[in-house]
């Protein structure tokens, strides 16, 4: 808590000093004098110190909650604020103000005295408070999560209203339309100027930073150590923690993550290409699957082709125009892989109804996913809906910043090498004013216990990945899903491998048997599974 | 009270007190300045130059020390313990009705797990397009809160507050207050019965 000294500041009108005050005596008490003097100055560094110069950083206080937290949790919790230096190389040059909340497990549970800290979900992507609440209760400990600098209440938010101007129209023109890719590109470059002109220097909203904010939480916490989790990108932020921080991390818990070292095109073209594979064969191996679809990889190499050459026009629910072309298509397949707002099993159908020429007959629920994502986020990021509200400076500061350069510029495929090589996002980092790391932090050094969820359908954060960065840990154990979405924490099943885990994380995790306990059940023609 | 939040107090109520005194001697000063011997000036000047500059030179570290670092925040209660009766699976069978039910799909079987910890097991009927997981629940004598459907069908509404009472193998919810409809369609349109 802070306490409010300004009303102090009328002892010390405009213009008066301390010379012209308590540094001449008067008459009476010599002693008197200097008490009121010294007093008079501990009062002026009382002000001071909430005033021009503010307590040194960082430091944490309890807040009111916002309205919609207190609206909508059960669970007992409080909130608070974490202030650090945006830049803590230039400390004395702003600031950022990070929005804490922390839920306590209810009484009775099976408590843990060492909290579990939430990194967060999805890089440049709001937190989910009513969603991960209840990890609190399943694990019987306090969940602390923080809003990362730039995103959801933290100050100030790297948001680009700017980009989110043409979210209506970006659709309505093919991903590569030059027009529209210039529009892009003066969009960004208009918010990262306007961010600067209020002296936010985006490049202090990346992965290091993060990762300090997190140890000068637990710091100011007074926690000794805590365990990690997050659900989707953010990992890189976990990792690097666990990197910097080891001896203050006791479990890592990752959620469809991805690796530093990784980038995003080639995440992108691996990712995409694996979830395809593992739907074409999931769907042979379906009697009824394979007869309505016979080949699907096929057909979607087709499907794209014949986009490519006639895009077809659609429009959603809301009136917003969306041009289908083959790059598109490919982000739609990625975000139906990811089963974020749409599901695996779709893809079947979709991608024969491209084939057939009736993308206008297509489930209007899918083409109303596409109406309504924010500019160029739709098969970029998991998560695009208005509700999963964006933070793109963020993003662009992690993308171009944080994540090696693409490793597939040779990528022959013209669809994969237009959606994800030279994609709007590869465009941004041009105009977005941050430096690219030139070493991604190691893995190898990692040495906490840490247990990976993956799906093999997940095309934001591949399985096969997963388990090439995994061979340098020393003490992670993977629990691949064959079937599964992006977030696989937000199912039952995965909760209960984690839950386990977690009373025992120097052993392997038990209670697997439900995982892919559950087929994919496709979509058939006449509902026929 | 956290240690912070004591010495803030105490700093707080050590200013109070303290204000009128100042400001009046600061006053008195000014005043009688000129009338000052200059040796007891120098004699006084001195020590209390060297606290002003230490006081402000230090001062913000030393509350720093006091307010900010090396004092954990306290921890929130926990939650309340769910009252054990209430535990365990339950079921409806919500009729094809018009208004809400119709509009949102929300016709068909839904079963309900309450756990001991708080946390709600929620399945829908297929099609139902809402969110049914990271639903909890508090529950305390008669009163019951839950917030189902917070992450997007009642996501711009408060939790909602509901009494219960068992009747044979059901339970009923009455809603106290819940400005969401979907929720309290769900759980006052049918009993809920309790299975196993």
């Amino acid at each position: 808590m802070e306490v409010n000294l300004h009303p102090t500041r009328r002892l010390y009108p405009e213009g008066m000093t301390s010379e012209e005050g308590a540094m001449r005596p008067g008459d009476g008490s010599g002693l008197r004098n200097v008490a009121a003097a010294v007093t008079a100055a501990l009062l002026l560094a009382a002000c001071t110190a909430d005033g021009a110069e503010e307590p040194a950083l960082p430091r944490f206080r309890e807040v009111a909650c916002p309205a919609d937290v207190e609206a909508q949790l059960v669970q007992s919790h409080t909130c608070g604020e974490l202030t650090v230096p945006a830049d803590r190389d230039r400390p004395a040059e702003g600031v950022a103000r990070l929005f804490v909340l922390r839920v306590q497990p209810p009484e009775g549970t099976p408590v843990n005295d060492e909290p579990m800290y939430v990194v967060g979900n999805d890089v440049a992507q709001q937190g989910d408070y009513v969603g991960i609440a209840p990890m609190a209760q399943r694990i019987g400990r306090e969940v602390i999560i923080m809003d990362p600098r730039g995103t959801g209440y933290s100050e100030p938010a790297l948001q680009c209203p700017e980009v989110e101007q043409l979210d209506d129209v970006s659709v309505a023109a093919p991903t590569a339309d030059p027009d529209m890719r210039r529009d892009f590109l003066d969009a960004v470059a208009a918010c990262a100027d306007r961010l600067r002109d209020d002296d936010v220097d985006p490049a202090d909203y990346g992965v290091d930073s993060m990762a300090r904010d997190a140890e000068d939480l637990r710091a100011a916490l007074g926690i000794d150590s805590w365990g990690l989790t997050t659900f989707g990108t953010y990992s890189l932020v976990a990792l690097e923690i666990a990197r910097t921080s080891e001896s203050h991390v006791s479990a890592v818990v990752l959620d469809t993550p991805v690796f530093p070292g990784s980038d995003p095109a080639t995440t992108a073209v691996e990712g995409t290409r694996a979830g395809i594979r593992q739907v074409a064969d999931a769907c042979e191996a379906s009697r009824t699957c394979s007869r309505a679809y016979p080949d699907l990889e096929l057909a979607l190499v087709e499907a794209l082709r014949s986009l490519r050459a006639k895009p077809v026009s659609l429009t959603g629910s809301s009136g917003r125009d969306i041009v289908m072309d083959d790059v598109l298509f490919l982000r739609l397949v990625r975000q139906t892989l990811s089963g974020v707002d749409l599901k695996a099993e779709q893809l079947p159908a979709l991608v024969y109804r491209a084939l057939d020429g009736t993308l206008d007959r297509l489930d209007p629920t899918v083409v109303d996913q596409l109406g309504q994502a924010t500019t160029y986020c739709f098969g970029y990021l998991p998560k695009c809906l208005a509700a999963h509200e964006l933070f793109e400076g963020v993003g662009y500061t992690i993308a171009c910043g944080d994540m090696a350069a693409a490793t597939v510029l040779d990528e022959e495929d013209e669809t994969y090498r237009d959606a994800f090589v030279a994609s709007p996002w590869t465009d941004a980092c041009q105009v977005w004013p941050v430096t690219p790391s030139e070493q991604p932090p190691a893995t190898a050094a990692i040495d906490v216990p840490t247990l990976v969820f993956t799906s093999r359908l997940d095309p934001y954060a591949p399985a096969a990945a997963a388990t090439d960065a995994l061979a340098s840990f020393e003490h992670a154990w993977q629990v691949d899903f064959t079937t599964g979405r992006h977030n696989l924490l937000g199912e039952e099943c995965a909760r209960t491998v984690r839950n386990a885990w977690l009373a025992d994380p120097t052993s392997a995790p038990t209670a697997t048997e439900c995982v892919d306990a559950e087929p994919l059940r496709f979509e058939v023609p006449g509902n026929a599974r | 009270m956290s240690l912070d939040r004591k010495l803030r107090d105490g700093l707080d109520r050590a200013t109070t007190p303290v204000d009128p005194d100042v400001e009046r001697h600061l006053h008195q000063s000014l005043r009688r300045g000129h009338r000052g011997i200059r040796l007891r000036r120098a004699a006084t000047t001195v020590p209390a130059a060297v606290a002003i500059v230490a006081a402000v030179a230090f001062g913000p570290r030393v509350l720093d020390v006091i307010g900010d670092r090396g004092t954990p925040a306290e921890r929130p209660t926990p939650s309340v313990v769910p009252t054990s009766p209430l535990v365990g699976n339950y079921t409806t069978t919500l009729p094809e009705r018009p208004g809400t039910i119709a509009e949102t799909g929300m016709a068909g079987r839904w079963d309900l797990r309450l756990e001991p910890n708080g946390v709600v097991l929620l399945s829908a009927p297929p099609g139902f397009p809402g969110t049914v997981s990271a639903v909890s629940y508090e529950a305390e004598g008669s009163r019951f809160r839950i917030n189902a459907f917070a992450n997007d069908l009642c996501s711009t509404q408060s939790i909602g507050t509901y009494r219960w009472a068992r009747e044979g193998s059901s339970v009923n919810f009455t809603p106290i207050e819940d400005p969401c409809a979907v929720r309290m369609a769900l759980l006052t349109t049918r009993p809920w019965r309790l299975r196993g």
